[in-house]
């Protein structure tokens, strides 16, 4: 299990998200709400765009495979950065020693000469079985740059070989069809090998002015009546939020209620103890929020593969 | 005296409508009776409930922090109404806060009552149940009504004839355990046939039928007017609301779970949702004759899967409302 967060809307100091609510982002590493069960220790990953930074097209990264907890540089800059879009990630993988724990396998993933990136919290089941014939959908130039060894890479580098450009501006339309072309080629290749395991899919996708997220899973419901408890075995959670801005009001962490929709937050789980103004995405759906005229504009569409 | 006047305070409330006179005494023995003063909260957003209240003298406003409002009124509750019945059965924390209008006296029945009611008197607390699950029902036909105003207005994407055919081709077949290599020592250990013993879950499996069906078979359509119950073993069921061939969809229903319509709480009140498979699936169906016959012959078996079928209707209103929720702030399959 990871915990991903992605926010879009008026610039906000990153600590309002990372540390300061009840259950924020960062105690989703030690002592998640929803799956307690699995800590999220594997490393933390934060892209972070900023209008009024040098290339703002190019976004801020901060990776480390390290507990950001304990991280002391995090906290700083999370003091002072104030970015307009930001998806960030916690890896949680199961505690083996077989589990690679590396700097490359520390989502986001953002190639060389992309400006989007891609953070995913679930797991393609039997995955090894897959590399060999997934090859054939990846064009080279992205190939080449996978350099760590999780599934989440390999969706990253499939997602882009169905982007009709490498780097611009992005349509809406584009984004979704490149997700759906990605989910319909890992169905594809788990049919082909003979992959019948529920795997989650959350994906979220953002080159700063917008954010994509799934929330979806192959075979969902199936496996083993007496396999372990595993955190893949489910449908992973994910919920929005919007309003006029994200901060402390009324003695406590919330989006300001309001019907302007300048600041939206979707992530993992809700940073707040109390969920009453966020909204749980449903299964097998895409949802895809734009910042227009500094408004945002959310779109949902059923995923049907 | 005092049941004298709780019981004329009750009268002509759903709870009296599914009680008789001695099951109401029964019920009446033990329960309290809490007061409240104007602007008490009865109930807090986001506590969990620890029993249900049912007005007898009063009312209250039920208030919600939402969205775009930072606290707004969304319902008043008067004589007869139930409160706290959702967080109660569901075990989830409340959605909403509920407030004492005025000078207010409800009947509180705890938890532990329930409990106690579930070993000694089954017949009360299923009755108990189904007015509350009747309520339900109403709530999830007022908001379908709601939500098919918005999709008759909305240019959603409509389902294409092709697949409306395909659909409405595909049928669940019979299967076995053995077929399906489905232990039933394993399926005993889990959730909801933990809730039975041994011998109620061999009763049980007499009376169920195991079916498989493909992705895209039509379980419950809108319409049925008979009750059936349905666990899911493998797969996902999908639960969604049609209108002019515009799909609204609305949560998925996973293993280990139970799920029915609004018919097997009131024929009257016609399913407006259709059930179908998201996935492949393996399910337990329980049809109207053996929920007839287990309800006649094997009440504790029976009143188990009444429980589950609430919690089911609960779960369904849920998604209901947060449909209702989304169509109006997001651009849904636009």
């Amino acid at each position: 299990m990871c915990r991903i967060l992605a926010y879009l809307g008026k610039p906000i100091v990153v600590e309002e998200l990372l540390y300061k609510p009840d259950n924020s982002f960062i105690k989703q590493s030690y002592h998640p709400k929803y799956m307690s069960h699995m800590l999220n220790l594997a490393g933390f990953g934060m892209v972070a765009w900023d209008p009024a930074s040098h290339n703002p097209a190019a976004p801020f990264i901060y990776k480390t495979p390290n507990l950001p907890f304990y991280d002391e540089n995090l906290r700083s800059l999370a003091r002072k950065i104030n970015p307009q879009c930001l998806l960030a990630h916690l890896r949680g993988v199961s505690y083996s020693e077989k589990q690679v724990i590396s700097l490359h396998n520390v989502h986001p993933f953002i190639f060389e000469n992309t400006n989007i990136a891609l953070a995913h919290n679930g797991a393609l089941m039997n995955f090894d079985k897959m590399k060999y014939l997934l090859t054939e959908f990846i064009k080279p130039q992205y190939l080449k740059e996978i350099r760590g060894t999780t599934d989440s890479e390999w969706i990253y580098a499939i997602f882009l070989s169905n982007l009709p450009e490498q780097t611009g501006n992005h349509q809406s339309d584009d984004i979704g069809k490149a997700i759906i072309e990605t989910l319909k080629i890992l169905q594809h290749v788990r049919h082909k090998c003979q992959i019948v395991i529920n795997s989650p899919v959350n994906l979220f996708i953002s080159d700063g002015r917008f954010i994509a997220a799934t929330r979806f899973a192959f075979d969902y419901g199936w496996q083993p009546l007496d396999s372990a408890v595993s955190t893949h075995f489910t449908y992973h959670s994910l919920w929005y939020t919007y309003g006029e801005s994200y901060g402390y009001y009324d003695n406590e962490y919330k989006m300001k209620g309001s019907k302007t929709r300048s600041s939206f937050i979707i992530s993992s789980e809700p940073l707040t103890s109390d969920a009453a103004t966020w909204i749980s995405v449903p299964e097998y759906t895409l949802v895809i929020a734009n910042l227009e005229d500094n408004q945002v504009r959310i779109t949902s569409h059923d995923i049907n593969i | 005296m005092l049941a004298d006047s709780v019981k004329s305070a009750l009268s002509d409330t759903t709870l009296s409508q599914y009680l008789g006179p001695s099951e109401l005494e029964i019920l009446l023995s033990h329960v309290l009776i809490v007061s409240f003063s104007q602007g008490d909260v009865i109930l807090q957003q986001g506590q969990h409930s620890t029993g249900i209240y049912v007005i007898i003298e009063g009312g209250a406003i039920v208030s919600a922090k939402t969205l775009e409002f930072d606290t707004s009124d969304i319902a008043t509750l008067s004589r007869g109404d139930f409160i706290g019945e959702i967080s109660l059965l569901l075990g989830e924390p409340s959605t909403a806060s509920v407030i004492a209008n005025n000078a207010t006296r409800c009947l509180y029945i705890s938890n532990v009552y329930l409990e106690f009611l579930s070993a000694f008197f089954p017949d009360i607390k299923y009755k108990t149940l189904l007015a509350i699950a009747n309520e339900i029902c109403k709530r999830i036909n007022r908001t379908h009504e709601k939500i098919v105003d918005i999709l008759e207005k909305c240019e959603m994407i409509t389902q294409p004839i092709l697949g409306r055919v395909f659909t409405s081709f595909k049928k669940p077949v019979i299967t076995t355990f053995e077929e399906e290599n489905i232990d039933k020592e394993i399926l005993k250990s889990l959730y909801p046939f933990l809730l039975f013993d041994k011998n109620e879950y061999d009763e049980l499996l007499k009376h169920a039928q195991l079916l498989k069906a493909d992705k895209h078979c039509a379980l419950v359509r809108e319409g049925e007017k008979n009750p059936v119950c349905y666990i899911v073993i493998h797969g996902g069921v999908q639960s969604s609301i049609i209108h002019n061939n515009k799909v609204a969809k609305l949560s998925v229903i996973g293993p280990n779970t139970l799920f029915c319509s609004t018919a097997n709480i009131d024929q009257t009140l016609q399913s407006k949702i259709n059930f179908s498979t998201c996935e492949n699936v393996i399910l337990m169906k329980l049809a109207d004759a053996e929920l007839n016959v287990l309800q006649k012959d094997h009440m504790k078996i029976w009143a188990r899967l009444f429980d589950l079928c609430c919690k089911s209707l609960i779960a369904l209103e849920r998604s209901v409302q947060k449909l209702n929720i989304r169509l109006n702030i997001e651009l849904y399959n636009r």
